[in-house]
């Protein structure tokens, strides 16, 4: 247990680490002030019945319709950050207790002894004694010798804080009276009493905080640099592309044409395919009907092929004229029939006519792709 | 360090967080907004630039098949025909210019006339094909009346395009 031991005006005994720590507070009794006035006591309010706005901050509690003010809080004590808790002495008392020994740091003895006051209430008399280390036992045990000779005091409860060594004497001495000294660590305040001064300590919930705040400082500053490294970058790109596109228009040729496809196109038309291989095409198929005398492609003969559903809408059909010599007994069914065999045997065929306005001319469409 | 001067620091810190959080929150969203600016600018240049490349292609495929008008005579054009060394009957006709969509284009045709072995007259005609520098309209093949075997007499007519350059 951390422990502040502290009056009005200083702080006695303090041993402290980072856990919460526990104040008890020596009241004076020329510091108790009660008010029966405060209905609704807030710290605030008792302050500025008990002091100024500028005082530390009281150490009060409501007693019934009774507002009781100890004393004020030191500042450097109500500046700790770990969590704080401030009773009196004789809070940590038994209820059956009548009078109460709490030895801190082998030399300060809180004596508490209950009494009854003119009205018949019972209230306590709390007295701070200083000793040194080899009195404090002789002390205690002259002092249980007064009340037990009185015998007004019943109970009595002697602890000491942190000191094992003074316990053990404080046991032997105190054996005969049937007191056993407890160690300070065990004593819990009254459940039902309030204390007098409380504050938690939220430091770790303060850094969690932070610490998310940082977290998300941190999740913004990412996301600001992945924009600003995105748009570096979308930035360079378009200088890239521009500098592309000033190279192109400065290698560009007939940059005033701005239709360069529509005149290819044009270009591209009349004989669709190399001439040598529809000349070929063509004379292989008239060499069959006889000696041929003599060839002409133009480009008026284009049409698309109608011939067979496996032909693509893609192939075209090239008008061949040739001038055949047929012999003169050839019957135009045998023709016919050998015009038929071609074209089963040469899929490139895809007619063979005869001209109507000259006899000895066959056209030949030569399917082209 | 005491309880109120931790309060202070943290609440400071957490102030000054919170304001570099939301300044560098709206400078981010700001950023993004530039970013999709800066990246439909640069899809529109690209677009431009891959338009810029086909127009490109197509203009040399436009000079390499065209004759530059400037200057142009009988000589020029059978050197452009690549036939300036043949003997051929090369006989082209006065220029026509016409228009093809915004652009003057002359058209010359001419006809070709030579008396050759069979097979030379296909390679001829294929070697004019090849080229895509004409238009071929028309191709006759037939028995050389002055020839023996397989010589023959190869007619063609074409059109060949010009473009002032």
């Amino acid at each position: 247990m951390s422990i502040i031991l502290f009056s009005h005006s200083r702080i006695l005994h303090e041993k402290t680490d980072n856990e919460k720590i526990q104040g008890i507070y020596i009241p004076l009794l020329s510091r108790t002030t009660v008010y029966a006035d405060i209905t609704n006591p807030t710290t605030a309010a008792v302050k500025e019945r008990y002091g100024d706005r500028d005082d530390p901050t009281p150490l009060w509690r409501k007693n019934g319709p009774y507002v009781t003010a100890y004393g004020s809080l030191q500042p450097e004590i109500e500046q700790r950050r770990q969590a704080l808790t401030v009773f009196l002495p004789q809070d940590f008392a038994k209820p059956n207790t009548d009078a109460f020994y709490f030895v801190f740091d082998q030399k300060w003895v809180v004596h508490g002894v209950k009494t009854k006051d003119e009205n018949g209430l019972l209230q306590w008399g709390i007295s701070l004694i200083e000793e040194s280390d080899s009195q404090v036992v002789d002390l205690i045990v002259s002092s249980v010798s007064e009340h037990l000779v009185e015998g007004r005091v019943q109970e009595i409860l002697v602890a000491v804080y942190d000191d094992s060594s003074l316990q053990d004497d404080l046991e032997k001495s105190l054996k005969a009276f049937e007191i056993e000294p407890v160690s300070f660590d065990t004593l819990k305040p009254n459940p039902d009493v309030l204390p007098l001064y409380h504050h938690r300590d939220f430091g770790l919930i303060m850094i969690a905080t932070a610490l998310c705040a940082f977290l998300v400082l941190a999740a913004s500053i990412g996301y600001w640099v992945t924009n600003h490294l995105e748009l570096e970058k979308e930035r360079g790109e378009i200088v890239r592309v521009k500098n592309e596109i000033r190279l192109m228009q400065d290698k560009k040729k007939l940059g005033h044409v701005s239709n360069p496809d529509a005149i290819l196109n044009v270009i591209s038309g009349g004989i669709p395919h190399t001439p040598s291989a529809i000349v070929s095409a063509a004379v292989e198929v008239a060499r069959k009907f006889g000696t041929v005398n003599g060839v002409k492609i133009g480009e008026a003969s284009v049409r698309r092929s109608k011939r067979s559903p496996g032909s693509s809408k893609n192939t075209k059909i090239f008008n061949v004229q040739v001038r055949v010599d047929m012999p003169d007994d050839s019957l135009l069914l045998d023709q016919e029939r050998m015009a038929l065999s071609i074209m089963q045997n040469a899929p490139w065929i895809d007619y063979i006519k005869r001209s109507v306005l000259a006899k000895d001319t066959l056209n030949i469409g030569v399917r082209i792709k | 360090m005491t309880r109120s001067s931790f309060r202070k620091l943290w609440l400071l810190s957490l102030v000054t967080m919170m304001a570099i959080t939301s300044y560098a929150y709206n400078s981010s969203e700001e950023l993004s907004g530039k970013v999709s600016i800066a990246v439909r600018k640069k899809d529109k240049l690209q677009t431009e630039l891959r338009m810029g490349n086909l127009l490109t292609a197509s203009l040399a495929a436009l000079d390499e098949r065209t004759l530059n008008e400037k200057g142009v005579t009988r000589l020029t054009l059978m050197r452009y025909l690549g036939i300036e060394e043949s003997d051929m009957n090369f006989m082209p006709q006065q220029a026509v210019n016409i228009k093809i969509g915004s652009t003057k284009v002359t058209t010359r045709d001419f006809t070709v006339r030579e008396t050759l072995a069979y097979a030379d007259a296909l390679k001829q005609l294929d070697y004019f094909y090849n080229t895509q520098k004409v238009r071929m309209n028309m191709v006759s093949i037939n028995p050389s009346k002055n020839g023996y075997g397989d010589i023959v007499s190869l007619d063609m007519n074409g059109v060949v395009y010009g473009i002032y350059k």
